[in-house]
């Protein structure tokens, strides 16, 4: 490897951690131990997890290692093939990096490096417990050679994950750069796959109701989940091989060559196969060479809240990632609510019970509410540079601020609209009790919007290159998240404590539960009228 | 048309003022362009005019209205270009310059007809109903000036607002520039471009310790044989706050175009100015200084 490609691989590295830099030595030392901590404790769990696992009979033998393997690199997966597209396809750095004195090769292999490195930090911290863990309480014989072979297979298990996200992400590539142009096709993809998701969720929900009573069906159980495993270890064989050859099972030595084999020649192919298409990208500039579509219209004339109003829809609806973000748990309210409520509602409990239920019925709608007003808590600095423009507009800070919250209240209040008729439909609840929880939704999400708002107005970060990076900088959307949950969890514990006072009249938690989101709504809105001048008048930008 | 008193402003991170007492009066039909070195407060000044920065103390006037006290109709009279070309990019040209006509309320077929004359005018009529992200850096520039003029402002406010563009689209919009001030509006531009400067504008402010030093009539300038470029040069450059000081000791006139050396100090520093003479500047009495 040539020193410029190492350079470049630094330069890549220290521009996100203080690996190679001239950091702090006890600084470096608490980091490393932090790790260890994490790990050790990691390990503790997961031996108590087995050991119970194995008091009710679940077998840890190879065919559990091949799977523990296979969801660790399944994860690994995800990650790389999210890496690939932030570090590779779409970064924002590629223009600089091609432009330094090196070729375009060097650049590519720097890369690889980075996505390699990180995948290879990510793998060990969650793969290293899990192989320690299973190496203690395993039931199959465990040599010492196992804990020897522990480092070479962390280096090598990144790579395949690595290489398999790098040969898949060629085709999703090839779709994504076409529905990007498209918002309304990026939509129907999301779709697709969060109902995708949901009816894996569904199944496994349903199944797991039908069959919650474990104790009378343990045996049959264990002995699915055993057959499952065998299954599993079967057909990822790539892991098997792997899981065999750690632990020095049967011709351990063919397992150890096919392991390595096999890798070397996806990384190979791999490689061949996406340096084309990486240099492609890269030099076109995805973002500027994109024909965009005309919109042919007309002048039309609006009071200029409805023009702010539209303003905020044409530019989500122009961009699929916005429309993704601001839209999501809008979308997905409904079926989540509705998944959860038949898997509470087919339990078969007590009075008692059903108020447990009921409260979490609307502590769910509440943390989906919570997720979709906090598009509000950027809502003015997704504004970013353009922000001057609020500022020399002769309209109040007042109606752009309401355009903006309205902005969000349409998208949640749909969500809650579609939730309420939904359940309506599919799930056997009182209906006063439904509609109270979606009121009460309406009248949180009022509050939690306005708060949300003047979040992001005290202390905006309108000096961000990429929208996304503003939940990365901005304080205001935690604040959000978390005054939206701590609100939810009051919400919930008043109805959820009532279920086990029978004597209190089911008015009295309601009219609390009721009573806390009108005046939190009422206090938002006081706040948001007597400070929102100020606060806007001292923003600089 | 715009009356900036006793301007006031600290930045919160900061504790030196930055404006420190600005005064200034633009007149109905002028092209006043506003001087500085960098770090000066030029930008500062522009965006208190418009009211996106806050200022401690004083007052501004644009058209007899109070930005303080009524920003909403003040702002009415107001159109401002910044120097970074932010504009909402997802929409297309047409939409944006729509939504801006709706800010300010402008019955629609004024808008179209203004904005229409203006599209063809800068020669953007293919990409008017494209999203603007895909406009190349001058396209974005004559899109906010369109929006910019669509409501026809009293004031004009522009910031560096030749930056980075082609000639072609900086001569539009010096055209522009003219145009507006023709019909008695009045145009504020800050730039560091002084022949440009020099060759629109009726009258200069120079911005120097957080205040206007001086305002130039350009027909004295041209009158004293000096350029722009060596008053400024000299002037900012000089730790004399006093315009007149400092051409007392401007370099004698040549009587054949020649350069000279001029020195003079600046913090203990000895710079050294290369100054061009006209063959035919009247100002014969001028001397250099050190």
């Amino acid at each position: 490897m040539s020193s410029t490609t190492w350079e470049l691989f630094r330069l890549q590295i220290d521009e996100r951690v203080d690996l190679f830099k001239n950091t702090n030595p006890t600084k470096l030392i608490l980091n490393i131990l932090k790790y260890l901590i994490i790990i050790g404790v990691a390990t503790g769990l997961l031996i108590f997890v087995f050991l119970r696992f194995q008091t009710i009979g679940l077998v840890i033998n190879s065919n559990v290692f091949a799977f523990l393997l296979l969801v660790t690199q399944v994860l690994s997966f995800a990650i790389a093939l999210a890496s690939i597209f932030k570090a590779l396809y779409f970064s924002k750095d590629n223009d600089l990096l091609m432009s330094m004195p090196c070729s375009n090769n060097q650049v590519f292999i720097s890369k690889l490096m980075v996505l390699y490195a990180y995948e290879l930090i990510a793998n060990t911290i969650y793969t290293l417990p899990i192989l320690i863990a299973y190496g203690i309480t395993a039931n199959v014989a465990v040599s010492p050679a196992f804990y020897a072979c522990i480092p070479i297979f962390l280096l090598i298990l990144p790579l395949l994950a690595l290489v398999s996200a790098a040969i898949v992400s060629l085709p999703v590539m090839a779709v994504v750069k076409r529905i990007r142009k498209n918002a309304a096709l990026s939509v129907i993809a999301i779709l697709i796959i969060a109902a995708a998701f949901l009816t894996v969720y569904m199944l496994f929900a349903t199944s797991v109701a039908s069959s919650i009573d474990f104790n009378a069906q343990q045996s049959s159980i264990l002995i699915s989940v055993n057959t499952l495993l065998a299954d599993i270890a079967r057909y990822t064989w790539y892991f098997d091989f792997i899981g065999k050859g750690m632990l020095f099972m049967g011709s351990w030595w063919w397992s150890w060559l096919f392991s390595f084999g096999f890798t070397a020649v996806c990384l190979t192919i791999a490689y061949a196969a996406i340096k084309p298409l990486y240099f492609r990208l890269s030099s076109q500039g995805l973002e500027t060479t994109s024909k965009d579509r005309e919109h042919k219209k007309g002048y039309s004339l609006s009071s200029p809240f409805a023009s702010i109003l539209k303003k905020e829809f044409l530019t989500m609806f122009r961009s699929p990632s916005s429309v993704f973000s601001y839209t999501i748990f809008a979308i997905l309210m409904p079926f989540i609510v509705v998944l959860y409520d038949i898997l509470l509602f087919s339990l078969n409990v007590t009075t008692a019970g059903i108020n447990m239920i009921v409260a979490s019925h609307l502590l769910v709608i509440l943390i989906l509410c919570t997720m979709s007003n906090l598009m509000s808590a950027t809502a003015i600095s997704r504004d970013g540079g353009n922000f001057y423009l609020t500022k020399i507009s002769p309209v109040s800070i007042k109606s752009q601020a309401w355009a903006k919250i309205i902005f969000n209240l349409i998208i949640t209040y749909t969500g809650l609209i579609l939730t309420y008729i939904a359940t309506s439909i599919f799930i056997d609840i009182n209906p006063l009790v439904n509609f109270l929880c979606i009121l009460f939704a309406l009248i949180f999400t009022f509050g939690h919007v306005i708060i949300s708002v003047m979040l992001d107005l005290r202390k905006p970060v309108l000096d961000w290159y990429d929208a996304s990076e503003i939940e990365k900088i901005s304080k205001s959307p935690k604040q959000s998240i978390w005054l939206g949950l701590i609100l939810t969890v009051i919400l919930f514990a008043v109805l959820f404590t009532c279920a086990f006072f029978p004597s209190l009249n089911s008015i009295i938690p309601w009219t609390v539960a009721g009573a806390a989101v009108v005046i939190f709504s009422i206090t938002a809105l006081v706040l948001f009228e007597k400070k929102v001048d100020k606060l806007y008048e001292r923003m600089e930008c | 048309m715009l009356k900036i008193t006793n301007l006031h402003k600290t930045y919160a991170n900061s504790k030196k003022p930055t404006l420190n007492g600005l005064n200034l009066e633009l007149k109905d039909g002028e092209i006043f362009g506003f001087l500085g070195s960098n770090g000066a407060g030029k930008t500062t000044t522009i965006k208190c005019i418009c009211g996106i920065l806050p200022f401690d103390e004083g007052e501004i006037l644009i058209n007899g209205k109070d930005l303080k006290k009524e920003p909403k109709n003040a702002k009415m009279d107001l159109a401002y270009i910044s120097d970074n070309h932010a504009v909402f990019e997802r929409l297309t040209g047409r939409e944006y310059v729509n939504h801006i006509a709706n800010l300010y309320s402008i019955p629609l077929d004024e808008r179209a007809e203004r904005a229409d004359k203006m599209v063809e005018l800068f020669n953007l009529k293919a990409a008017y109903d494209r999203p603007i992200k895909s406009y190349s850096h001058g396209m974005k520039q004559k899109i906010s000036v369109i929006a910019a003029l669509v409501h026809e402002p009293k004031l004009w406010v522009l910031d560096e607002p030749l930056l980075g563009l082609d000639p072609q689209s900086a001569y539009v919009l010096k055209q522009a520039m003219k145009e507006h001030a023709e019909k008695e509006n009045t145009v504020f531009f800050s730039s560091h471009i002084l022949e440009v400067v020099e060759s629109l504008c009726d009258r200069i402010g120079i911005l120097k310790s957080g205040k206007i030093a001086h305002v130039f009539d350009l027909k004295e300038i041209k009158q004293s044989g000096l350029t722009l470029e060596e008053i400024y040069v000299k002037y900012v450059q000089s730790d004399n706050d006093s315009i007149i000081e400092v051409l007392k000791h401007a370099d004698a006139p040549a009587p054949e175009s020649k350069k000279k050396k001029s020195k003079f100090r600046k913090g203990g520093k000895q710079h050294t100015v290369k100054i061009s003479k006209t063959k035919n500047s009247p100002n014969k009495n001028a001397k250099g200084g050190e």
